[in-house]
């Protein structure tokens, strides 16, 4: 979906401003990425769902 | 006997993963054309193009581009309930077939509304190939060996990238844009059929051994089972951080490199700055240098990832270190448009794409440390849908 949006926003941005703000854009993307992952998920746990598969068994 | 039958599924995989982006890919030859662009703006053959026409032209591509991620999405949500009715077999035999009627398609379109539709039936019809794909995977290899079986297909999509560069311009010079379509449909068309008569259940298949059955199917049905029980719907699954440090991943990075798979040949094109005038006819070797470089940027910040854990960090250090570095790879790429030097821009590609498939490599590998054998499915299938 992010893509789709992208896309749409490429053509304009090209027609109008060329290529460097879409080259900026990747430039940063990943970095502002990793920053809400980490804020997301400062470590990596596995999800925990035993508990509560359980309960809705015993339920 | 032979024990190794099972290979020939990943080769058939692999062809089908190629020939899939191939046909995806020549859109983005075809668009640097003249005749391509005067037909999508339902001028004259002798118009004469101007600034205005190129703008109202990039304008429309980007709309073209986006209804086939629209479609895309929709269809990889399609697929997978495709194949749990109908199998694997006649599930991506769909798949090929509408795909295929669409790359036919693009070489008779006259409008851009036209085009908008059979791109869009193009992505319905492709977004079969990863699910079946991983399907056929689950159907053909024991788990120890899926990961293998996965990064050989996803070279497919880097080979069918630098094919493309290498047919599909030449196919231009020699046939024309309409032609230039309809050959690389052929291809689908030849897949349809090597698919339909190669494919089968491993329980079905005549030519795999006794031996190799009981190799590929130990512990599965327990397996399955498992992931089974283990099953969770999206709207469960959105509940947990984990779902959406995962989705993340995906939603910041696949817009780039989409991006790049679109819009790299207009750009080198058109880009006055270099210091050597390209012709379409240059593409095939920077194109397999950064694409074949990606795919050693995959392998080698797995390997790095790993590697940090074999000596003492944890997974949370080494993932983020190691998307670090791809990350404040990927930086320089800004400057890309003032660079004059030619071997300049391939090489800040190639450093790009490399650290984006390092990057993607990484955030995969989280997925499964984060998610259940039965809830990984899910959470990348919602990934790849919203980052799509």
């Amino acid at each position: 979906m992010t893509s789709m949006v992208v896309a749409a926003l490429t053509g304009y941005v090209v027609a109008t401003f060329g290529y460097k703000p879409m080259f900026i854009f990747a430039s940063c993307s990943y970095l502002i990425g990793l920053i809400v992952i980490h804020l997301v998920l400062p470590a990596l746990r596995p999800i925990e769902v035993v508990h509560e598969r359980v309960s809705a068994v015993v339920d | 006997m032979n024990n190794n039958y099972r290979w020939r599924i990943i080769a058939l995989l692999f062809l089908a993963t190629t020939i899939n982006y191939i046909d995806r890919q020549a859109l983005s030859f075809v668009m640097t054309d003249g005749a391509f662009k005067r037909a999508i703006l339902g001028l004259a053959p002798d118009i004469l193009l101007t600034d205005e026409h190129l703008k109202q032209f990039r304008i429309q591509m980007g709309l073209v581009d986006s209804a086939f991620k629209a479609a895309y999405a929709i269809g990889f949500l399609l697929i997978g309930w495709l194949i749990d009715r109908v199998g694997t077999k006649k599930g991506f035999t769909i798949g090929i077939a509408v795909w295929s009627v669409a790359s036919i398609a693009s070489g008779f379109i006259s409008t851009v509304g036209q085009f908008a539709v059979v791109r869009a039936v193009l992505g319905l019809g492709e977004a079969a190939n990863f699910p079946s794909s991983m399907k056929a995977i689950s159907e053909w290899y024991p788990k120890r060996e899926r990961s293998t079986a996965t990064g050989i297909l996803n070279a497919g999509s880097n080979m069918g990238v630098i094919a493309t560069a290498l047919l599909v311009p030449f196919l231009m010079q020699q046939f024309g844009w309409r032609g230039a379509f309809l050959i690389s449909a052929v291809l689908g068309v030849l897949m349809l059929v090597i698919w339909w008569v190669s494919y089968t259940k491993p329980e079905e298949s005549r030519g795999l051994s006794e031996k190799e059955y009981h190799y590929i199917t130990e512990g599965r049905d327990v397996a399955d089972q498992t992931a089974q029980k283990n099953r969770f719907s999206w709207l469960e699954l959105s509940r947990y951080r984990q779902t959406w440090a995962f989705c993340f991943g995906k939603i910041f990075a696949d817009p780039v490199w989409f991006f790049y798979l679109t819009w790299l040949p207009d750009f080198l094109l058109t880009n006055n700055q270099l210091d050597r005038k390209l012709d379409l006819k240059n593409f095939g070797i920077p194109f397999l240098i950064i694409y074949v470089v990606s795919d050693i940027g995959s392998i080698f910040f797995g390997w790095l990832a790993t590697n940090l854990m074999k000596n003492g960090w944890t997974e949370n250090k080494a993932r983020k270190l190691t998307m670090l570095i791809c990350a404040l790879s990927v930086t320089p790429i800004y400057l890309i448009p003032s660079v004059h030097s030619f071997a300049g821009v391939v090489a800040l590609l190639a450093l790009a794409t490399a650290a984006h498939q390092g990057w993607s490599t990484n955030v995969y590998a989280m997925s499964t440390t984060l998610f259940s054998q039965g809830s990984v499915a899910t959470a990348t299938g919602m990934g790849g849908f919203l980052g799509e």
